[in-house]
């Protein structure tokens, strides 16, 4: 690769990148007013909810924790070191409220207290199957661009530590899907791409399936195209906003959700309908966020992800002008660990260590002599 | 002997079951669903007026039976498991689904929702959000006290955890009725539990602290500390329930007037481990070890849960089983 190929290909991950954590931060502020109200509650409140009203919650703010130990670790990151990470960043300052956390990082924190290591720490509190991983799973699909199975891979030793099976799995699959989504590739090919790295007899994967079928039936009455028009989103149409939606929303429901159950955050169903809303909203940012987040349950989560994953197709010009003005630095009120980061800081982070890192296991002399070059180290900084 | 320590197994579980303080709350589900409409009211004012006097379930122009020391989910849907011992598992459970009569576990209700859409097991029980809850290990106590594997009824409802919380039961509850000695059915109970499962872990170290504690009562602090997952928002978790039972029942030495007294002191877990202790215990020692007062107050089912079931005696069930 020449250095000119090196920085286009930089430019390209870097606003890839932008887009990706942009449109996470979006969907998860839009998301978090609406989160466990039904639908047609959120219709009522909204009709489309379309605008930011307050900030973020955590799953931006746990994204931003898992980018910190990317570039901080890079391709060598294990489930060790993300442990020390919770144990010197997160634990000491776990002591008062923390709001907005979800289970599975409080349990883990009482498990790392206890003195357990991970595994054992996402698997002796009894929600490891949360989407506490999902929702922070974004920067591992931009840290390795093309490359599903590596992010899942990389994403699994972050998940060890707090989550368990389907958990991990919720993990894999939103990893896999912006790292799919890093090069460009259309919707179809992404939610394939998330589906390649889960075993076809999981939880997880059942229910993407279920949800594709849904978009696809969907779809296919209307046009044959491979999104669902806006009509079938639920957009303002003839000042009748939300109307049209309820049958493909009611649909989705009843694919995946669960019913007898209080809490929202089952990473099996929110990463499925995070996935359905990128597919209905055709890989805009906009149309699948707003669509997602339409959707209730963990509407925060569930905004955050199909906005990352759109975000990272779109890139920074695909997340609407106005909600990225809406986004600033987190407050730390989740994880006091990342206060005062901006997402776009963030991002850039990750691109310039996605453009130091260079895996041994994989690479050919070509890269590794390229990466071996001191003035690498420097050029991208 | 084995015969009564079969009973006592059943016996036993709904003893423990009737001991801890959620029965009263299950069986108060037979009551108008206003009186529970109140309550809620009443929980309501007491956190408003900052009132120390919690509300209890009470039988305003209701029926006082329901609200009577006596067993309520745990030993109905074991008695139901009885019933229908001999049939596939997934056809018993299906026969439930769409009932909106029946009262169940989450990991229950979620099993039903998944076969009525056509899901089967494993999968029924494993996509399923209360997949590590201890409803099949309740189930197991019937298949270990008969000699049966429990792994397919299990499945139905449960995974990882959950199904791993039923086979050590049934281990148990199977050595327990052989020889009546706890070391041995502890040692049953531990051999199906992989180190590196919650469950398996939480035993170990259950049975560590109260080993260390040298008594049942005395151990419940430091189980508290120890195991409890007190960020979670339910309590019936087999890898709390069945360690803390197994520890209980063999620090106890298997006597069950002083192992399901200290369970019951463990609020979190109140619901379902009093009931497995009860069945271990009262498989240890057998229906002759039961305190008299304590049979006949557990013996029949209210039908709190399956209303089939209501009136039911436990006696009359179990007699013919051994």
């Amino acid at each position: 690769m020449t250095s000119a190929d090196r920085t286009l290909r930089g430019g390209i991950f870097r606003d890839r990148a932008r887009g990706c954590l942009l449109g996470l931060a979006a969907g998860d502020a839009l998301g978090a007013p609406a989160e466990n109200l039904s639908p047609a509650e959120i219709r009522r409140r909204w009709g489309r909810l379309t605008e930011i009203e307050g900030g973020g919650t955590d799953d931006t703010e746990y994204a931003i924790f898992a980018a910190s130990l990317l570039v901080d670790h890079g391709h060598g990151l294990t489930s060790a070191l993300v442990a020390a990470a919770y144990r010197e960043r997160i634990v000491p300052l776990a002591e008062g409220p923390m709001r907005g956390a979800g289970f599975s990082e409080l349990g883990t924190v009482q498990a790392l207290r206890r003195g357990l290591e991970p595994p054992l720490t996402g698997l002796v509190h009894q929600h490891g199957w949360s989407d506490g991983l999902a929702m922070r799973a974004a920067p591992y699909g931009i840290f390795c661009p093309g490359d599903p199975g590596e992010a899942a891979r990389l994403v699994e030793e972050d998940g060890r530590v707090s989550q368990s099976g389907e958990g991990i799995l919720g993990g894999r699959a939103v990893a896999g899907a912006v790292a799919a989504a890093m090069t460009g590739a259309p919707p179809p090919d992404v939610v394939e791409a998330a589906l390649a790295v889960l075993p076809a007899d999981s939880w997880t994967a059942r229910n993407i399936v279920r949800i594709r079928d849904v978009i696809g039936a969907a779809a296919g009455r209307e046009s044959g195209g491979e999104a669902v028009s806006r009509e079938m989103r639920g957009e303002a149409v003839g000042g009748d906003a939300g109307a049209g939606a309820s049958g493909l929303v009611e649909a989705l429901h009843e694919a995946v959700v669960v019913k007898h159950y209080p809490w929202t955050d089952v990473a099996p169903e929110a990463v499925a309908l995070a996935l359905a809303a990128y597919l209905a909203g055709g890989g805009e940012v906009e149309a699948s966020v707003t669509f997602g987040v339409s959707l209730g349950r963990d509407a925060d989560t569930i905004g955050a992800i199909a906005g990352a994953i759109a975000g990272a197709g779109q890139g920074e010009r695909g997340v609407p002008g106005r909600w990225a003005a809406r986004i600033g630095p987190v407050t730390g009120k989740c994880l006091p660990a990342v206060a005062g980061r901006h997402v776009l800081d963030v991002a850039d982070e990750l691109a310039a260590a996605l453009d130091h890192a260079h895996r041994p296991q994989d690479g050919t002399a070509a890269a590794l002599d390229d990466a071996r070059r001191p003035q690498d180290g420097t050029a991208a900084d | 002997m084995s015969g009564d320590r079969i009973t006592g197994a059943f016996i036993g579980l709904a003893v423990g079951d009737a001991a801890g303080w959620p029965a009263s709350r299950h069986r108060a589900a037979l009551h108008a669903p206003w009186s529970r409409r109140l309550h809620r009211e009443l929980d309501v004012f007491a956190e408003e007026h900052r009132v120390t006097t919690l509300p209890v379930p009470f039988a305003l122009n209701q029926p006082v039976g329901p609200l009577a020391v006596g067993p309520s989910d745990d030993a109905e849907w074991l008695a139901w498991t009885v019933l229908g011992l001999d049939r596939p598992r997934a056809e018993a459970f299906r026969s439930l689904a769409g009932r909106t009569d029946i009262r169940a576990r989450v990991s229950v209700a979620t099993a039903l929702d998944n076969l009525a859409r056509g899901l089967e097991p494993p999968a029924s029980g494993h996509d399923n959000p209360h997949h590590f809850d201890d409803a099949a290990a309740i189930r197991a106590v019937a298949f270990g006290a008969l000699g049966r594997d429990p792994r397919e009824d299990a499945q139905v409802t449960n995974s990882g955890d959950g199904v791993l919380g039923a086979l050590a039961v049934a281990a148990a509850v199977a050595e327990a009725v052989a020889t009546g000695s706890p070391a041995r059915m502890v040692g049953a109970a531990l051999d199906v539990l992989p180190e590196e499962t919650a469950i398996g872990h939480n035993a170990r170290l259950a049975l560590k602290v109260a080993r260390a504690a040298g008594d049942p009562f005395g151990a419940v602090p430091a189980l508290d500390a120890a195991l409890l997952d007190h960020v979670y928002s339910y309590g019936v978790g087999a890898a709390q329930t069945v360690p803390v039972a197994l520890a209980l029942a063999e620090v106890a030495q298997g006597s069950l007037g002083r192992a399901v007294p200290a369970a019951a002191c463990l609020a979190a877990l109140a619901d379902s481990a009093p009931a497995l202790t009860g069945a271990l215990t009262g498989a240890c020692g057998g229906y002759g070890a039961i305190p008299e007062g304590w049979r006949a107050a557990a013996g029949t089912l209210a039908g709190c849960c399956l209303p089939e079931l209501t009136g039911l005696d436990l006696m009359d069930l179990t007699e013919g089983l051994s």
